[in-house]
Formats: C-alpha cells, sequence, structure tokens
C-alpha cells in the first residue's frame, strides 16, 4: 500500500502576518516496505509533511493517497487511517499524561476494539521492545521518569497499536547511545517485517545506517529524493545546504581528497572499514 | 580553583525509602574555568547531578560548594542561582516573553537588577551570542539555534561564572548544533566561563577539557577526552559507544594496524592514515 503525495501545499495561518510556506506542489512516493529517511533544516518542512502522512490535516492543495484513495475524501474511512499509521512525534514525552506507564501504554487502544488480553499482551510488548523492565516500570508514574525513560514510555504507545506505517518524527533525540543503537535495530526489524517506517531525523549517521531511501527537504520543496547510497554523494552541496553527512561518508571524503579514492557511495561504517585497514596497511609499509 | 565542589553527594527522588538513590555517592570537584562534558545513559542522574549545581534541587546527602558558597544552607540558593545558569534542550519552552529584549530583562528583574543596568546588559549578552540586532524580535520566530543563543543570552545576562547545559544541542539541526557549540567555546575561550555540559553525542565531548562518565548515579571515571573515549572497557561499562575515529582505530588494531595514537576526531584519523600530509 504506497503512499502518494501529489502536488501537496501548505500554508500555516494563511492571509494573515503569521502566514508560513510550509509545503509548496510537493510530490512524492513512498512504496510498501520502505525505509525512508527525511532529513532537512529547521523549518524545512519535514514536520509539516508527515502530519499530512498521518492524516493530521488535510493539505491547502494536492492529495495523500493511502493504497489508492484520497484519505482527506470525506467517505474515507478515518479508523482505517488510525488502525495504518502509527506517529510518533517530536518530542513526545510531552503528552504522557495517565498515572502509570502501562496505563499511558494502553492509552491509544481504548477505542480500537481489541480484546482486554490481546490489549495487555500488546503493552508488555511494545514496553519490553522499546527497552524497558515491563515488571520494573509498568506501576510507575511516568513523570518520575528521566528524559530518556520518558520518550521510550511514549513511542511503546504508538508501537502497541502495531501500526504498518510507523512515521517517527527525530525519535532518537535524546536517547544514550545503547538507547539509540536498540531502537533504530527495533525499526530495522520491524521495517524487516513489513512496516515502512519514515523517519526525520538530523543524525546523519542513523539515517545513513538504517534507511533505504533519503529525502532532503528545503524550503518546502525536495531537494534530494534518491536511494541512501546516493544521497550522500555530493559533500560540498549538503555541506553548503547545511545537511548533514553520515560520519562514514565524511571520512571517506576526506581520504579521497588525500589521495586514496573511495567510491562516493561508502555511507556506513562497515562499508568504510576495509578501505581503512587498507590505507593502514599501505601506510605501515 | 575549584569552583563546584562536590563530596560524596546522595539523592534520592523518594525521600523515606531511599533505596533508589539517582545520585550515590559522587565526588567530584570541577576548576574554574573548566568545560566539563558529563556522558552517560539515560536514567543515569545527569541532569539531576547537574541540577544540585544550580540549587534546582536540595542537599539530601553529601557535601557540595558552589562558587565557595554551601549548596546545603537555604539562605544560599539565589546566590547560587546567581553563579549559575541552566540551558535546557528544548529550544521552544524557555521563553516567557514574545520580545526578546524583554524576555532576558525579565530575567534580570527576577534577581533585582536595578533598571537602570537592564538595557546595557541585555544588549551586552545579546552581543556575546552573536544575536545583537535581535532585541525587538520575537524568539517564536528564529531557528532552533537561534532560540538556544537567546536562551544562553538569557543565562548570561545574570553573568554567571558557571553554565550547565542539559543536552543543549540535541534538537537542533547541524548549523544550529554547530552555532551553539561555538557560542559555548567562545564562553568558555573568551569569557571565562566554567562550562557543565550535559550530551548523548558523545563525539561532542571530544570538546572538553575533562570528560566525566556517570553509571546508576555513581562517577565511574572523569579525565581527558582522549583518555575516557579510547577506554572502551569504561564506555562499555558506561552503555556508551566510541566516535567513528576510535572505534576505527581499535578494528585497525584487529587487523594489525597500529596507528600511531588513538585519533580523536576525523581529522585527526586522517593525518594517521595520511602521514605525508
Ligand atoms: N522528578 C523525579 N521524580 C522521581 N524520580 C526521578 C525524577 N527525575 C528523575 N528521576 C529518576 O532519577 C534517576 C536519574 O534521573 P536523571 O533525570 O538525573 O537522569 P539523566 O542522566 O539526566 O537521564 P537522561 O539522559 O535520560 O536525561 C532516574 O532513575 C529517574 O527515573
Ligand atoms: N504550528 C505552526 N504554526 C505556524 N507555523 C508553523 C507551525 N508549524 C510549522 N510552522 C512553520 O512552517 C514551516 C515548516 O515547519 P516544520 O514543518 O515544523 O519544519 P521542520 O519539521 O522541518 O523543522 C516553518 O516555517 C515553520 O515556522
Ligand atoms: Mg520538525
Ligand atoms: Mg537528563
Amino acid at each position: 500500500m504506497p503512499i502518494e503525495i501529489k502536488h501537496a501545499s501548505y500554508t500555516y495561518f494563511p492571509g494573515t502576518i503569521f502566514e508560513s510556506l510550509a509545503l509548496q506542489d510537493f510530490s512524492l512516493q513512498i512504496d510498501d516496505g520502505d525505509y525512508v529517511g527525511i532529513m532537512g533544516k529547521t523549518g524545512c518542512g519535514k514536520s509539516t509533511l508527515i502530519q499530512l502522512i498521518a492524516g493530521l490535516m488535510p493539505p491547502l492543495e494536492g492529495q495523500i493517497i493511502i493504497d489508492g484513495k484520497d484519505i482527506n475524501a470525506r467517505d474515507y474511512p478515518r479508523e482505517e487511517l488510525r488502525r495504518k499509521v502509527g506517529i510518533v512525534f517530536q518530542y513526545p514525552e510531552v503528552q504522557l499524561f495517565e498515572t502509570s506507564v502501562e496505563k499511558d501504554v494502553a492509552f491509544g487502544l481504548r477505542h480500537s476494539g481489541l480484546s482486554k488480553t490481546t490489549i495487555a499482551e500488546n503493552v508488555r510488548w511494545a514496553i519490553e521492545t522499546v527497552g524497558l523492565d515491563f515488571e520494573a516500570i509498568r506501576a510507575e508514574s511516568p513523570f518520575s521518569l528521566s528524559g530518556g525513560e520518558k520518550r521510550r514510555v511514549a513511542i511503546a504507545g504508538v508501537l502497541a497499536a502495531k501500526p504498518k506505517i510507523l512515521i517517527l518524527d527525530e525519535p532518537i533525540v535524546g536517547l544514550d547511545p545503547r538507547g539509540r543503537a536498540a531502537f533504530l535495530e527495533l525499526t530495522t526489524h520491524l521495517n524487516a517485517a513489513g512496516v515502512t517506517i519514515i523517519m526525520v531525523s538530523h543524525n546523519a549517521d542513523a539515517i545513513a545506517e538504517n534507511a533505504q531511501r533519503v529525502i532532503v527537504l528545503e524550503d518546502g520543496r525536495l531537494l534530494i529524493n534518491a536511494p541512501a547510497k546516493h544521497a550522500f554523494r555530493d559533500v560540498a552541496l549538503l555541506q553548503e545546504k547545511g545537511i548533514g553527512i553520515s560520519p562514514a561518508r565524511e571520512m571517506a571524503h576526506l581520504l579521497s581528497a588525500c589521495g586514496h579514492p573511495i567510491p562516493q557511495d561508502t555511507i556506513r561504517y562497515q562499508e568504510l572499514l576495509p578501505f581503512l585497514i587498507n590505507i593502514g596497511k599501505g601506510a605501515s609499509r | 580553583m575549584v569552583i563546584i565542589e562536590a563530596t560524596d553527594l546522595v539523592h534520592s527522588y523518594e525521600f523515606e525509602g531511599s533505596q533508589n538513590r539517582s545520585i550515590d555517592g559522587v565526588t567530584l570537584h570541577i576548576e574554574q574555568g573548566e568545560w566539563l562534558v558529563i556522558l552517560g545513559r539515560n536514567g543515569s542522574g545527569k541532569t539531576t547531578f547537574a541540577k544540585h549545581i544550580n540549587a534546582l534541587l536540595p542537599v539530601q546527602g553529601g557535601e557540595l560548594n558552589v562558587a565557595r558558597l554551601d549548596a546545603r544552607d537555604p539562605a544560599n540558593i539565589w546566590e547560587i542561582r546567581r553563579h549559575c545558569g541552566m540551558v535546557f534542550q528544548d529550544p521552544n519552552n524557555q521563553f516567557v516573553s514574545s520580545v526578546i529584549e524583554e524576555d532576558i530583562a525579565f530575567g534580570l528583574e527576577n534577581y533585582d537588577t536595578p533598571a537602570g543596568e537592564i538595557p546595557a546588559r541585555v544588549e551586552r549578552a545579546l552581543a556575546i551570542v552573536g544575536m545583537d540586532g535581535f532585541e525587538k524580535k520575537s524568539p517564536h520566530m528564529l531557528s532552533g539555534g537561534q532560540k538556544q543563543r537567546i536562551a544562553i543570552a538569557g543565562v548570561l545576562a545574570i553573568d554567571p561564572q558557571i553554565i550547565l547545559f542539559d543536552e543543549a544541542t540535541s534538537m537542533l539541526d547541524p548549523e544550529g548544533r554547530q552555532e551553539v557549540l561555538s557560542t559555548i567555546h567562545k564562553l568558555h575561550a573568551e569569557e571565562g566561563k566554567t562550562i557543565v555540559m550535559i550530551t548523548h553525542l558523545v563525539e561532542e565531548a571530544t570538546l572538553a577539557d575533562r570528560v566525566a562518565v556517570f553509571s546508576q548515579g555513581k562517577l565511574l571515571g572523569v579525565s581527558s577526552p582522549r583518555e575516557v573515549l579510547s577506554n572502551l572497557d569504561l564506555l562499555h561499562n558506561a552503555g556508551l559507544t566510541p566516535p567513528l575515529p576510535i572505534r576505527a582505530y581499535y578494528d585497525l588494531q584487529k587487523e594489525g594496524v597500529t596507528l600511531p595514537c588513538c585519533p580523536l576526531t576525523h581529522q585527526e584519523l586522517v593525518e594517521a592514515l595520511c602521514p605525508s600530509k
């Protein structure tokens, strides 16, 4: 069930002095089971784009089509969209409000029609999946947790519904390095199980190591839409535009500049390492 | 000279049955003018420690002196906060006014700054963070990096000796992050401020004079960035992962390639691999 965005535009507060154009004539297709990384400077329209995909607001012009249906058509079944698409907002922890972690994670399932036991199973699965100890944390108040722990609880609340499309807005900010790695591994597992992942992040390393396709926005328009391998080719362009470059690609670029050519599609650490070993062996000889 | 002196500091959010210690016997002395980075996994006690330095949390056990003031004495709280400002992670929730100069002035008024001094202080603070000319603008119209620099100016106007940054770059795009890191560098190098910076980006620790590693409320180690970041056991025990150059150094070693020294930055790794350059 592909997602098709057709000529979508969005403006906040049109016709007022606060008017702000967030997306302009924007078109994009996201295939089933894809893992898309979205990058771009603050204010370029990333959050607006994913809110449109999640059907949280309609575009002012254009259409969002999921599985062949316009999700903003009057007769479109909204419950279907809520079941299919899960979205983890930027700073999701601000929405925690229940008295216990378990209740908070279960909150989104209250109108799901699932049985009590299924809900309880999903909740336990989701809390464990985000790397928390279910028994130790289930009765805790979400407000007594550290920043990173809150983030995990908030993500568990979205996972519990087992969506087919999972949209993540800056999900790894505030997670510690191991939590980051564990969370990203979780996204690749979900992706391997068929879930479409759409992840917004400034962390080029996280995008390069995990995404299959990379989309870069600039001022509400598409700047780059390419397989991840190719998206980081033009280092000078990315630097000029203030877009992050994966550490492995940056290293490859620096070494190429001093006489050790490394292919431009080297974006992951494991791809870079053999080149480093070769260069190192040459240097020590 | 030591400006922050924590000795055997203990804190539990549950005051009665204090089996869960968020800070569990931390002894850490921070020098005036030092740039200290704190690393550690989620829930390891970093923010709790920082909130003690800022007198946002009362000392329950152990000792803490900040700018030669005893933090155990409630009479010192406001004086300590005057010496020590804190910048938080969220660029959006740090402002009370929709006009930048008013927002900064508001903070000054809280510290009973004479009204006549306020404009000059606001101007100077904005100049230091490179945001002069933005006095009449709204903080809400700015990019994330600019907002964080305004938040820093708000703290600077009070002229503290110590500035705490709790994941203050984490929500920014690469440019915004660079803006804020350069600002911190300037505060440290030119203004002589003592900087305590909490981050989850291990590569940011390379900027510091010293790096403290927290784990389960305890201080696992504190040393130079090179010593801490090249200590794989320490990093592993604290749930941290080394940045690319250090990871590469050890992976190369396994392949029989030993670089002359452990590189901290990309540039150092390039120099180690291309010695002729
Ligand atoms: N307001 C609170 N009430 C009760 N317990 C708390 C509170 N704030 C933090 N804790 C607990 O204290 C411990 C340390 O929390 P702290 O916020 O200092 O961690 P941190 O190192 O800053 O983590 P993070 O990297 O996630 O921000 C954690 O176990 C946390 O659950
Ligand atoms: N709720 C809002 N009200 C008014 N303007 C907004 C709102 N959200 C975003 N904008 C504006 O829309 C543009 C795109 O913002 P956003 O989609 O949040 O970008 P990003 O997520 O890439 O940082 C920016 O100019 C921003 O200021
Ligand atoms: Mg956003
Ligand atoms: Mg914290």
